[in-house]
């Protein structure tokens, strides 16, 4: 069984994973408070506090950072830029083989504010690439943006295997229907062109689970960067490199 | 004419510029040290101190940094990611218009080591356009990588102009065939003639560096652009297409007709 260590294991994402592969995998977390599963309680601002928890760990699922687009400079540089470094840095030092690096759609943002709010249309064919230009919209997306670079470094310069993924929206309540937009206008928009935008990117618990799995079960990918929502109606990321790659068969849809 | 700050002024391409540029632009400088004309010294990694220097001007030319591709973490994280947006974010509060970035081909470095040394050789197929996946070679190429993308952040969402140079060797003797060239690779395991063959392709003469630079700062109709800094060498493995179409740049030197 192989042994996966998520930070910010307490966070939305890092406990859907633990109620859905709990027992596929052997998973320890970091997370900054006491939980109520195995965990380093630590700050992975803190290199030295967090090394002992990638020993004999397999993979890495990182989710540990201000996960906000409204995030402050000093905050994004603590938590985003040095924690990043931080995680990448052990889990290289304790040889561990995979690390998947929570990124997000923030990082290529600028691409939506400028085609406008028609692109959330059911029947508007728009597609952004993984591989399109990095255009963050906040530091938030810069800093997932750098995320990705220096995991790209990893990848190439210490043959860490990285997979960056553009987790869509994952909803604390897992209900696209009756999503709480509060907080979501960025960019600003109209209430009804968030929640379009939002059955858009939303990405079901099962199906994020889901993702993590193909990763963590993935042995061939040295480095991919992956949009993640589920089999929405209006898709306007381009996932296909997820199916093709590795294997992503997302089950949930959002409604029309 | 327009005013131009001009950070880590005293280094090799910042004493290009002022000897290069004076003539087109009122120079002023910033640099953690003093030099043998006017400048405001203070630290990039401070942002109250290096601010004063940003009232009033039209552009920054950003060169201070870690230049050492071999640069550990955290004088990287120090000088030229906390650095960088201290830059950016002084010239955002102070109005300046435009920002010229000096980037590096280390941003996309792993093309060249992967390829090298066979790259060097006059007929190797391969070119690296601007549109080639970021592929650091280094914590200093990720530092330079993560410039461009807070680069363009700013020019989206605060309405800066901003030009990413991926400048290639430019050198303190200007010399592309220098012994003293001959004897520091550094980063990559080449022997004294692969080191001599690599700088054929990548120098940037001082001249083609401050004309570069200078077509950044004209070029007002370009919000953002990423560009390579080489001169017109019989070998080029960074491709020159958009510097030349979009800027107008025009090298005049080559490191094989020297």
């Amino acid at each position: 069984m192989k042994r996966v260590l998520i930070t910010g294991s307490n966070g939305t994402i890092g406990s859907l994973l633990r109620a859905l592969l709990g027992d596929r995998y052997e998973i320890t977390g970091i997370t900054r408070r006491p939980a109520d599963h195995p965990a380093t309680i630590g700050d992975i601002a803190d290199l030295d506090t967090i090394l002992p928890a990638f020993e004999g760990i397999d993979a890495v699922v990182h989710m540990a950072g201000d996960p906000s687009p409204s995030a402050s400079w000093e905050s994004v540089y603590r938590n985003n830029i040095l924690g990043t470094y931080n995680v990448l840095e052990a889990a290289r030092r304790a040889g561990v083989d995979s690390v998947i690096h929570a990124s997000t759609n923030h990082t290529q943002a600028m691409w939506e504010v400028e085609q406008g709010a028609d692109v959330y249309a059911p029947d508007d064919g728009r597609l952004l690439r993984p591989d399109d230009p990095f255009r963050p919209d906040s530091f938030y997306g810069w800093s997932k943006a750098s995320g990705e670079t220096l995991g790209r470094y990893y990848s190439d310069a210490f043959g860490l295997r990285v997979f960056c993924l553009r987790i869509g929206w994952v909803m604390g309540g897992d209900d696209p229907v009756a999503m709480d937009i509060t907080g979501e206008l960025v960019p600003p928009l109209p209430a009804e062109a968030v929640m379009a935008r939002g059955r858009a990117i939303y990405l079901s618990h099962r199906d994020c689970a889901e993702l993590i799995r193909c990763c963590l079960d993935n042995d061939t990918v040295r480095y991919g960067v992956y949009y993640g929502i589920s089999d929405n109606p209006r898709q306007f990321y381009d996932i296909s490199n997820a199916r093709e790659e590795l294997g992503f068969e997302p089950q949930d849809s959002a409604p029309v | 004419m327009k005013k131009v700050l001009v950070t880590g002024a005293n280094g090799v391409i910042g004493s290009a510029v002022r000897e290069h540029l004076a003539d087109r632009y009122e120079l002023s400088a910033l640099d953690i040290l003093p030099g043998d004309f006017p400048t405001h010294v203070a630290d990039i990694a401070d942002l109250a101190a290096i601010q004063p220097a940003f009232e009033g001007m039209d552009a920054v030319v950003h060169l201070a940094a870690s230049i050492s591709v071999e640069t550990p973490w955290p004088d990287i994280l120090k000088n030229n990611i906390i650095g960088t947006y201290n830059v950016y974010e002084a010239a955002k509060q102070a109005g300046v218009a435009a920002v010229v970035f000096a980037s590096s081909n280390h941003a996309v470095g792993m093309f060249e080591v992967t390829n090298s040394p066979a790259i060097y050789a006059t007929d190797h197929p391969l070119v690296i356009d601007q549109h080639a996946d970021i592929r650091p070679d280094s914590y200093y190429g990720v530092s330079k990588a993560y410039g461009e993308a807070m680069g363009r952040y700013y020019v989206e969402n605060h309405g800066l102009r901003v030009c990413c140079l991926r400048i290639g060797s430019v050198r303190p003797d200007d010399d592309p065939t220098s012994e003293a060239a001959g004897a520091s690779s550094g980063w990559l395991p080449l022997t004294r003639e692969q080191t001599l063959e690599r700088l054929q392709a990548t120098w940037l003469s001082q001249r083609d560096c401050a004309q570069l630079i200078s077509r950044c700062l004209d070029a007002e109709h370009i919000p953002f652009g990423i560009y390579y800094g080489i001169s017109d060498n019989q070998r080029q493995f960074w491709s020159l297409a958009n510097a030349r179409e979009e800027l107008g740049y025009a090298p005049e030197d080559s490191a094989a007709r020297r």
